[in-house]
């Protein structure tokens, strides 16, 4: 069975994964720089929201976009190259499966990118609280997606226990 | 899962600051709210408010389970720059953060 486990008293993390759970990660890069390349839209909103709510505080809203949204964005796309990285240094260990140990900071890595790509699909299937993905037909347009959805949640889950062992 | 509602601000007409001087007063003092959304991890929510404000894990739990059941939790407070920081902080970790006025609401 794939999983985690806490490698050593300083929280990195070893994974264990299969070659299908590869090529999910693998994927990811890719989906989150298009999506990060996005200037507007919900998901846009989600991944870069305002800071002030208060309209009266347009000014110090663009401002605060005009400092912030590049380093934000920049902080993004560093993210999704040292993730890609962590998969280009994975082991493999038996026949299909690979394994890699995440530094601290590499789990940190992890934990925003798998956060980003679900923040993005969340908001474009509109996912809820007691949305049932189990429940979802497999010939419903959304199932893939939500699927995708589904496993990125039983990662970074697992990324987040594996750290409090 | 609804997003923050906008709360109507009363502007006296007759006060008219010019933006550069928008509210230049160190003290006056921003609360840093984190709302409740149906994608992030309560258990993500947690290492977060851990990492970056160094919560011990019973208050990053009392805070998250604020923003889970009252919808919104103030998380951080300070002067507006530490404010902004704070957010921008919460937002590279994909959190949903504003700032506002304290004493707005409660």
């Amino acid at each position: 069975m794939p999983g985690f486990a806490r490698a050593s008293a300083d929280g990195s993390v070893r994974v264990e994964l299969e070659g299908q759970e590869i090529a999910l990660l693998a994927g990811l890069p890719r989906q989150l720089e298009d999506v990060i390349a996005a200037v507007d839209g919900p998901v846009h909103a989600r991944l870069f929201p305002a800071a002030y709510l208060d309209p009266t505080e347009d000014e110090a809203e663009r401002e605060w976009q005009r400092l912030m949204h590049g380093e934000l964005l920049r902080g993004k796309l560093a993210a999704v190259g040292a993730f890609r990285d962590t998969l280009d240094h994975a082991a493999p260990t038996a026949r299909d499966r690979v394994e890699l140990v995440l530094a601290p900071d590499e789990v940190d890595t992890w934990l925003a990118v798998l956060n980003d790509v679900r923040l993005a699909l969340g908001v474009t299937f509109e996912v809820t609280e007691d949305l049932e993905i189990e429940a979802i037909s497999t010939d419903d347009p959304r199932a893939p997606g939500l699927h995708l959805y589904a496993y990125l949640t039983w990662v970074q889950d697992a990324l987040i226990r594996a750290l409090g062992t | 899962m609804a997003g923050p509602t906008v709360f109507p601000v009363e502007v006296d007409p007759d006060v008219e600051e010019p933006p550069a001087q928008r509210d230049l007063r160190p003290d006056t003092p921003w609360i840093v709210v984190v709302w409740n959304d149906p994608i992030n991890l309560m258990a993500y929510v947690v290492h977060v408010f851990q990492k970056l404000f160094g919560f011990s894990l019973e208050k990053a739990t009392r805070l998250m389970l604020q923003v889970h059941h009252e919808g919104r939790a103030v998380v951080s407070e300070g002067a507006r720059e530490k404010a902004e920081a704070d957010v921008a902080r919460l937002h590279a970790h994909g959190l949903w953060a504003t700032m506002e006025k304290s004493g707005g609401r409660g």
